[in-house]
């Protein structure tokens, strides 16, 4: 069934004790795409991923990886997932090479292709220099490369990883956000839970906002901006730019402000109404000679703070 | 008090006390503590009505004893709770990186010491005073001079300050609580068996008289000797210069702790034997260039094959690879191989009254035998502890170390993990019991040379059967209960403190139940794994059950194997839901 969706949870509930982790959490995952998990601490993301990691029976609903129950066919589940935890637990006796062959025999890897498979997943997350050097010594980056190396060793469809950014220094996030890129061009569908929420909407596709154990809010980017009719803004930069032109641009329909700067326009239209290419075509329309014309990236602070209200379970 | 002696403020003292206030645990071990002082106290009190008729005027006078019980008892409430309260005092700032914070306040090193070192002696001491009833009661049976009342409070004042600097000592030099606390019951055990060590194992190296005067003078050491031997008719003086040895003792402790609270504040966690197995790696690489590069087994290079956590556990846990089990296999068995031998040449030559009156099952023996048998149990009670640990520790630490839900998520079924890590303790237990055995060996040559045993008769192979056996059950069944609690436990302090007392409680309290109760509740005893070895070192089996002997020996072997049959059954079987449980 390829075009049905790879993860399907519903009416998830995860309970602690008396203490309510996760409250009827439905979603679905598309195969090949990556869906960002956000939420704040203690709305329980990682209680959802654990639970479709096997790692955590769900108290009531139905978790469906690859069209496997978790619940009741774990070991099936298993062979079609990679999970990478938030802490990047490791044996420091080992090095990264021995690292990945301890894990390759977990995986029950066919010993003739251990080695190779180990050279490959070192070579994709660009770690082949340092397959001689403890695990404990590497940076930070590097470990969370080496685990991610690690998921993909038995080259499963879905990729579980819960907070694979945190921490990292500048380059290591830009190397980690290239290679869930990479990943996602080889086809792997990835569940990716972070805070960082810039970073999420620069290369997911779908993104699932959590708080206090509830969806808050589910889909793909365009479908959350316009469900929330959120404002975008529009970097213009006009060749023949006049006072007169800037009052027709503000007088365009869907357009709510423009501000002007000293080499650019900011225009902010409602783009549930108008749109980019529409805004385009409108200012040609308006006679305009247009030198650059640059989109913002969504503004995932600004949903993220609408849709929640800073609640925990 | 605080505002006019500022310096008395005290802060981080009355943090820890706070603290400990607000925390369950604290009254759970103050009512566990009272329920174990009264319920000893309640037996040896109906024990004492009962050898004097239950009249009141009869039982006049025995206040005596029973003070002297009453100290007893505390002074082992001491040894048992002080070391656990006390070894977390630093490693558990450690462990929560706010050690370096402390040392940014005003607060002077020697400050946090004495603070840290109150809050841990305060709820000992309070510990202490759910006794004074008890003694009241003692008191007003009569006997009790204010010489022995006083005696009593300082034997358990002086016992509490040297047990507390020792195990605050240890909580500096340690990075985990765990090591802490093992740290301390291993340096306490060798200070306070230190006057029978030297009596026992350097009596037939250096002569019975010299070692019993230095027995005497090192006996000051350990408060707890001192108050079962030596505290009538003392004077408070004489007291003093002997347990002068106790106090230097406690002094030195807290000296070294502050030395060891700066320079060890931030150390990682490292292994001494590995350490200096890595030292000897290097020597021996540069003798191997001499010799001609010979090997004795491959320790690393190999990549695991089908079973990668044995793999692990096998060729880079410190106390599994091969050629380091050699040599902790060496370093043991053959100083253990040459005492022996010591022993057997020096034997003929030996004073009859050789006593070791440190543990009371020694009174009676007083030959060569006696001292194999110290020797033994010393290695026997070491072997249970290293392989207790070692099995508790062995799920737990890959929790500490966040890597069991990585595993968890592989195709490998828990029982398989289970099952690999277990099987990754074999050689470590052959190790550990070849010693033993080897005492166990020497004894019965010993025995069946003095005439003791004879091998005609069924004696010589019950003695060496019922040895054999012991070490053939019961290591394996330490080291799986000890998994088993291991697997169901989340941090490392606890789990080795619960399968130790298990441990302790399982081996001592059937024995106790027919010395309390009845000797018609003799067959409870049959329920400790001690009780059948024991009676075959001293008594022999044949003694205990006659022609029944062998039936006997099987049947309790059996049982116990069952029991070891059903906890790994329980523990593969379980194991899914013992290490996914949240």
């Amino acid at each position: 069934m390829p075009d049905s969706p790879l993860v399907i949870v519903e009416n998830l509930c995860v309970n602690y004790g008396k203490t309510r982790a996760v409250r009827g959490l439905s979603f679905s995952i598309p195969r090949g795409e990556i869906f960002g998990f956000i939420g704040p601490n203690g709305a329980g993301k990682t209680s959802t991923i654990k639970v479709m990691a096997t790692l955590l029976r769900p108290t009531s609903g139905r978790v469906i990886v690859a069209g496997h129950d978790v619940a009741r066919e774990p070991h099936a589940v298993r062979g079609k997932i990679g999970y990478m935890p938030d802490f990047f637990g490791v044996y420091d006796d080992l090095t990264a090479e021995e690292y990945l062959h301890f894990f390759a025999a977990a995986y029950r890897i066919d010993p003739a292709r251990r080695k190779s498979t180990v050279a490959d997943v070192l070579a994709l997350t660009d770690l082949s220099e340092k397959a001689q050097a403890p695990v404990d010594g590497l940076s930070r980056g590097m470990k969370q490369r080496l685990g991610i190396a690690r998921v993909l060793l038995h080259d499963p469809e879905l990729l579980l990883l819960d907070e694979p950014a945190s921490g990292l220094d500048p380059r290591a996030r830009i190397e980690m956000r290239e290679l869930l890129k990479e990943l996602q061009n080889l086809g792997k569908t990835i569940l990716v839970s972070s805070h960082i929420l810039h970073e999420l909407s620069q290369f997911c596709t779908h993104i699932g906002i959590v708080e206090a154990g509830d969806m808050a809010a589910c889909g793909s980017l365009a479908e959350i901006y316009r469900a929330l009719s959120l404002r975008r803004t529009v970097h213009v930069q006009l060749a023949n730019g006049s006072p007169e032109l800037t009052e027709r641009i503000r007088g365009l329909a869907s357009v709510t402000s423009v501000e002007e700067h000293p080499d650019r326009l900011a225009v902010q239209i409602r783009e549930d109404e108008l749109p980019l290419e529409g805004l385009l075509d409108a200012m040609h329309g308006l006679g305009a000679k247009i030198r650059m014309f640059q989109a913002d990236a969504m503004d995932m602070e600004t949903a993220f703070m609408k849709l929640t209200e800073g609640k925990t379970a | 008090m605080s505002r006019l002696f500022p310096k008395l403020a005290l802060p981080l003292l009355a943090r820890e006390l706070t603290e400990r206030a607000a925390s369950k645990r604290t009254y759970i071990v103050r009512a566990i503590f009272a329920l174990l002082l009264m319920t000893a106290f309640w037996f040896f009190a109906s024990k004492i009505f009962n050898r004097y008729g239950g009249g009141a005027t009869s039982v006049l006078g025995s206040g005596q004893w029973l003070f002297e019980l009453l100290v007893i008892i505390q002074l082992m409430g001491i040894f048992l709770f002080l070391p656990a309260m006390m070894a977390g005092q630093f490693t558990i700032e450690k462990e929560r990186d706010s050690l370096g914070l402390l040392f940014l306040t005003r607060l002077g090193p020697w400050q946090i010491l004495f603070e840290k070192y109150l809050s841990g002696l305060i709820p000992i001491f309070s510990l202490l005073l759910l006794a004074m009833p008890l003694g009241a009661i003692a008191y007003a049976f009569g006997g009790v001079t204010q010489t022995i009342l006083c005696h009593g409070i300082y034997f358990l004042f002086l016992t509490s300050l040297q047990v507390g600097a020792l195990a605050l000592m240890c909580s500096t030099w340690c990075r985990t609580t765990a090591s802490a606390f093992i740290a301390t019951c291993v340096i306490g055990t060798i200070l306070y068996c230190l006057p029978a060590f030297i009596d026992s194992l350097l009596g037939p190296l250096i002569g019975h008289t010299l070692s019993a005067a230095f027995r005497d003078r090192t006996i000051g050491i350990c408060p707890f000797l001192i108050a079962v031997y030596k505290w009538h008719n003392v004077s408070i003086s004489v007291l003093l210069q002997q347990s002068a040895l106790a106090w230097i003792s406690t002094v030195l402790f807290l000296v070294l702790a502050r030395c060891f609270l700066v320079r060890r504040a931030f150390v990682k966690g490292t292994n001494p034997v590995l350490v200096c197995f890595r030292w000897l790696d290097g020597r021996m690489q540069r003798l191997n260039r001499v010799t001609g590069n010979i090997r004795i087994g491959k320790s690393g290079g190999q990549l695991p094959d089908a079973h990668p956590i044995a793999w692990r556990e096998t060729r880079k846990n410190v106390l599994a690879r091969p050629h380091y089990l050699l040599r902790i296999l060496l370093a043991v068995e053959v100083p253990t191989i040459c005492y022996g031998f010591v022993l057997l040449l020096n034997w003929p030559a030996w004073p009859q009254q050789s006593r070791i009156r440190f543990l009371w099952f020694f009174i009676t023996a007083d030959n060569l035998n006696a001292d194999l048998t110290f020797l033994n149990t010393l290695l026997g009670a070491l072997a249970v502890l290293v392989v207790s640990v070692a099995a508790a520790n062995a799920f737990v630490s890959e929790r500490v170390q966040q890597t069991l839900d990585v595993l968890l998520t592989t195709p490998m079924s828990a029982a398989q993990i289970v099952a690999e890590k277990a099987r990754a303790m074999r050689p470590f237990l052959a190790v550990v019991a070849a010693p033993v055995m080897t005492l166990f060996l020497m004894q019965w040559n010993v025995k069946i040379f003095t005439g003791y045993l004879q091998l005609s008769h069924s004696g010589a192979w019950l003695y060496l059967i019922c040895s054999l056996l012991t070490l053939a059950v019961y290591l394996p069944l330490v080291s799986w209960l000890s998994l088993w609690i291991g697997l169901k436990m989340r941090t490392r302090f606890r789990a080795i403190i619960t399968a130790l007392m298990v441990i302790l409680i399982w081996c001592v309290a059937p024995l106790l139940v027919p010395f309390f109760v009845s000797d018609a509740w003799g067959w409870v005893s049959y329920l400790s794994p001690l009780y059948l070895p024991v009676i075959n070192e001293f008594r022999g089996i044949q003694w205990l059950a006659g022609s029944f002997a062998w039936l006997t020996i099987g049947l309790n072997f059996s049982v116990f194997g069952a029991i070891l049959y059903f906890i790994r059954r329980r523990c593969l079987s379980c194991a899914d839901r013992y290490l996914r449980q949240a």
